[in-house]
């Protein structure tokens, strides 16, 4: 199922929140406007908008109320992307220039901050304290994680205990995040809050690794890169952190990458065929799929509805996508 | 507090510890002390002001500049999340309290500054006069909101003044002219029409003497503010005394050249 057939319930409230991220985003100044639309128009997968909807129908679904937890979520997600592209020098994202290639490094800065702090000045306007403690500490954990993973770069002495608790921090939080926000929003029961924190936890678990193996097997049409990008990063993901676990594996990956700090295409590309060999890529959808199991058992905990119905297809979607 | 607070061991492995501005801390702790909070609540209250000022403070620190080194590439990434790190910390810290207010105080302010900021770094003036201006709301937001915020109209234009005061002061103490720092070579590109990053000389000497003309009338504004805030004045009136002493800027040939 394609996700614009599972967003079909929520079509008109998606559209709302669409046109309020356009008004949030509204900066005085041209640039910072230009700037903060040009990343909102670009697209994406509008994933933890979905999951703040979707959670708030759990409790007293009021839109105007929701909407600020539903923008906040995706403009955190932003600001984020328009950081790390500074940080990965990235040129294009999204079939899209990078601010920071359409316009400079500091006007990406400063966009970021901008829509950083915007996204929390709409925070504030819950009632509830908890939605800044829940907030904050996502996002604390999220800038660590960041931090962990520049650490980790080109780290072969590290295992598989960092890599999940790296992507738990760096994907993971805010998708649990945007769950029990929008449950904690309308007023759903703390019972039902906690379910939902734990669903979206899994999801992005699974999300994330999902990522880690197209990275491996997605085409260059797919990704829009050649595969393999993370590693050429030194970033060590779980198929690659699994061919290492096998006999004489990780000898020769490291063999590989012993002359240069910097890894070349070619380099990865060696590494790509023995991470494939090893069955790393299978063992990582096993992994995956187990993260996706325990998401659905969190949402069989809770009462049957469309809502809920709508969070399962999101969650396989997810587990099964190609891009 | 602050120093420890802003250790994460691995960032400074590769980024110098960051700057902590002595003045605005001053400032801060001042209008704390007269917004009458408990101890520990002035004291996190106070980190998280700074913790603003730092994370933006952190996130200038970026170059424009293509790199081609791995120690510089890492300098720039962990800079870049040193600045996130910060700014989430302030906001985790006041969430802890409850200070919804503050919160929302602190983040309007975070987006005013980069509004301002933006304005200062897009726009080629023709004349002098707005860089300047645009240079002094860039250095008075977030004073202005959290004196607003705790009702502390008498910080208002004294805070606003003095933080001017003493950027205009640190920019000439570090020489950032020559070197090119873009804030200058702002004003040197508005007055000299230059382009180039680097400056002669020359044209060095003569965006010093505009400078130093404007630390001259900002120098008689404050002297003018101490004078009307006389509880402000037993503050700071020393301590400003000292760091203009500091800088070695004689005021009468100032004058003479300005």
């Amino acid at each position: 199922m394609k996700l614009k057939t599972i967003y079909a319930s929520l079509k008109k409230d998606l559209s709302f929140i669409e046109t309020e991220l356009e008004h949030t985003v509204n900066a005085h100044h041209p640039v910072l406007r230009d700037a903060s639309n040009h990343l909102l128009k670009a697209g994406g997968k509008r994933i933890r908008p979905v999951f703040v909807l979707l959670s708030g129908k759990f409790g007293h679904y009021n839109l105007p109320l929701m909407k600020n937890v539903a923008v906040a979520l995706e403009l955190i997600h932003m600001a984020s992307l328009v950081h790390d592209d500074v940080i990965d020098d990235a040129e294009m994202r999204r079939g899209a220039k990078t601010i920071k290639a359409k316009w400079d490094n500091r006007v990406a800065m400063y966009t970021g901050d901008y829509i950083f702090a915007r996204a929390i000045e709409l925070v504030t306007e819950l009632k509830d304290p908890a939605a800044n403690r829940i907030l904050s500490h996502a996002i604390l954990e999220m800038s660590i994680g960041e931090i962990e993973q520049i650490r980790d770069q080109f780290n072969w002495d590290q295992n598989v205990r960092d890599y999940f608790r790296r992507i738990k921090r760096k994907t993971a939080l805010l998708i649990a995040t945007s769950c029990e926000l929008g449950a904690v929003a309308a007023g759903a029961s703390k019972e039902e809050q906690l379910h939902l924190k734990q669903f979206g936890y899994y999801v992005g678990m699974s999300y994330q690794i999902t990522d880690d193996i197209l990275d491996y097997t997605g085409t260059v049409k797919q990704l829009g890169k050649p595969a393999g990008g993370d590693l050429l990063q030194g970033n060590i993901t779980l198929p690659v952190l699994y061919a290492m676990n096998q006999k004489n594996e990780k000898e020769k990956i490291m063999e590989i990458f012993s002359e240069e700090v910097h890894s070349s295409q070619e380099q990865v590309d060696q590494v790509l065929s023995i991470v494939k060999l090893s069955g790393g890529i299978e063992h990582s959808r096993q992994i995956s799929d187990r993260y996706l199991q325990k998401a659905f058992y969190e949402l069989e905990q809770l009462p049957a509805s469309s809502a809920r119905t709508s969070l399962r297809q999101i969650a396989e979607y997810i587990g099964k996508r190609k891009h | 507090m602050l120093q420890s607070r802003l250790s994460h061991s691995y960032l400074l492995r590769f980024i110098d510890f960051p700057v902590i501005d002595e003045e605005k801390l001053y400032v801060f702790y001042g209008m704390l002390e007269q917004a009458k909070l408990e101890h520990r609540r002035k004291q996190d209250t106070l980190l998280s002001i700074m913790l603003v000022q730092i994370a933006l403070d952190t996130h200038e620190l970026i170059s424009l500049e293509e790199i081609d080194n791995e120690s510089d590439r890492k300098n720039r990434q962990l800079t870049v999340l040193a600045g996130d790190y910060f700014s989430s910390m302030y906001y985790h810290l006041l969430s802890k309290w409850e200070d919804n207010e503050l919160i929302r105080t602190l983040s309007e302010a975070i987006q005013e500054i980069n509004e301002a900021k933006m304005s200062f770094y897009q726009t080629d003036y023709s004349t002098i006069e707005p860089v300047f201006e645009n240079l002094k709301e860039i250095e008075s937001i977030l004073v202005r909101k959290v004196a607003e915020h705790y009702g502390l109209s008498n910080w208002k234009s004294f805070g606003s003044h003095y933080f001017y005061m003493n950027r205009l002061l640190t920019e000439r103490k570090q020489g950032i002219i020559q070197s090119g720092s873009f804030m200058l070579q702002k004003i040197a590109s508005t007055l000299l029409s230059v382009k180039s990053a680097k400056l002669s000389t020359n044209q060095a000497s003569k965006a010093k003497i505009v400078l130093d003309s404007y630390i001259a009338y900002a120098k008689k504004e404050m002297d003018q503010l101490l004078q009307q805030h006389s509880e402000l004045h037993q503050l700071f009136q020393e301590r400003f005394e000292y760091n203009w002493g500091m800088t070695g800027i004689q005021e009468k040939k100032m004058a003479e050249e300005g």
